[in-house]
């Protein structure tokens, strides 16, 4: 039997009306339209479908739309305000934080919910809490990197120089200095 | 996921009503980890699903140094970890919740759901265990408290009745100085199901001058894991030098 539901989604109220069997990533996918959250695992292991409900980081694959009447969701697509990107978005560009781009909803989704609750932790606090964020091109590093930045706040709209910063870091390798001739 | 019927009781008698009503068709959902795991790959199939989320209080932990540490069963993994009183005088609850999984689960799961899905993987089982934890747990005819041990028959297998509910879990305080230890072994990353946990608890005299070998025998230790199905309560029949050593001391 069909409920109706009111959700709150990135502060506009969504009415729908859905079985109770459909899960919240798929409602927002499929009945709102915010195909930004992504199905990975569909077993809450690997934080593509992380959003924000009431404050809290959960797994949407494991959330029952049904429970989340009149419940405060935030996603990835809430995240920018006036055609500006949030510090973590940014971020995530200026450092290469993504390759393919699938985990990088999850990821973002996941670090704000670590900075609402602790805006300055440390490297090995964040780790820990991006442990439920699998990135299978594994480029960890660079998520680390990306969200440290935003805690350092080293992040700029204008990124140029630290384009020409890692260009001179890449030719100063050994590997690009010519290789002396052995007779 | 089959289609269901969804309920969410105000209070904790409607639940049991509800349970009642619908028999063996009907399931309890808290943070829904597990069991919509479980439903998703159709291993289980009901008519009903009855959340416990909106259950005024039901999220609630309490502190009382006479009475102990009450835990809700609707309280989240992480409210525990969070929460001062278990920092202070329940280190090794706060060590072995800030273990679970990762953040994100351990926002949604439930201290209840946990015990009473009776997965030996997880942590939490054999921590309270060693704290000598107790539980409630109440169906519309009858209330009863037995020790978290008694509860778990085997894996997957628990001790809840029909048409019950687990209300509360009630850790008595711990007599100083306690001596503790939780260590499990993961087989891939930080977020991986255990595949052997440990928690020691070592109270009062025990914790002599020779700490770490006479503690040892006396003190009872808990098991869980794959090859040992449940949690068990046993004194350690162990070579004195095959004790680990116990660093945390409170």
């Amino acid at each position: 039997m069909k409920r109706k539901i009111t959700l709150t989604v990135n502060g506009k109220e969504q009415e729908l009306e859905i079985e109770p069997n459909r899960l919240l990533l798929h409602v927002l996918r499929e009945e709102i339209g915010l195909t930004g959250t992504k199905e990975g695992c569909s077993i809450g292991v690997c934080g593509a479908c992380s959003v924000i409900v009431d404050g809290r980081l959960v797994s949407s694959c494991l959330t029952l739309a049904a429970g989340c009447e009149g419940r405060d969701i935030e996603t990835i697509e809430g995240l920018a305000k006036d055609g500006n990107l949030h510090p973590l978005q940014q971020a995530f560009i200026e450092y290469g934080g993504f390759q393919c781009g699938i985990c990088t909803p999850g990821q973002i989704m996941a670090a704000k919910a670590l900075l609402d609750e602790n805006p300055k932790p440390t490297a090995d606090e964040v780790k820990e809490w991006m442990s439920g964020n699998l990135c299978r091109c594994t480029g960890y590093y660079k998520i680390l990197e990306s969200v440290m930045a935003v805690v350092n706040n080293k992040i700029s709209p204008d990124f140029q120089f630290r384009k020409r910063e890692q260009q001179a870091k890449i030719q100063s390798l050994d590997v690009y200095k010519p290789v002396a001739k052995t007779d | 996921m089959v289609k269901f019927d969804y309920f969410e009781p105000k209070s904790v008698e409607q639940a049991c009503a509800f349970l009642e009503r619908h028999a063996d068709e009907a399931k309890l959902i808290a943070g829904g980890t597990a069991l919509l795991i479980w439903m998703r790959m159709m291993l289980l199939n009901p008519h009903v699903v009855v959340s416990l989320a909106r259950i005024p209080g039901f999220d609630s932990i309490s502190f009382d140094p006479k009475d102990g540490l009450r835990i809700k069963a609707g309280a989240r993994h992480r409210d525990i970890e969070l929460d001062p009183a278990v920092r202070e005088h329940y280190p090794l609850l706060y060590e072995t919740f800030r273990k679970v999984a990762q953040p994100r689960i351990r926002n949604m799961g439930t201290i209840g759901g946990n015990l009473c899905q009776g997965d030996p993987l997880t942590d939490p089982g054999a921590s309270l265990i060693a704290m000598d934890a107790e539980i409630t747990l109440t169906s519309s005819k009858a209330k009863r408290t037995l020790p978290l041990e008694k509860f778990f028959v085997d894996y997957y297998q628990t001790d809840l009745r029909p048409g019950e509910i687990l209300i509360e879990i009630r850790v008595p305080l711990p007599a100083r100085p306690l001596g503790w230890a939780h260590i499990k072994f993961l087989p891939r990353s930080q977020e991986d199901f255990a595949t052997v946990g440990v928690a020691l608890v070592l109270r009062g005299n025990a914790l002599g001058k020779r700490r770490r070998s006479c503690a040892a025998k006396r003190s009872p230790m808990i098991e869980s894991g794959r090859w040992r199905r449940w949690p068990r309560m046993k004194s350690i029949p162990w070579m004195t030098t095959a004790a680990p050593p116990i660093t945390n001391v409170t």
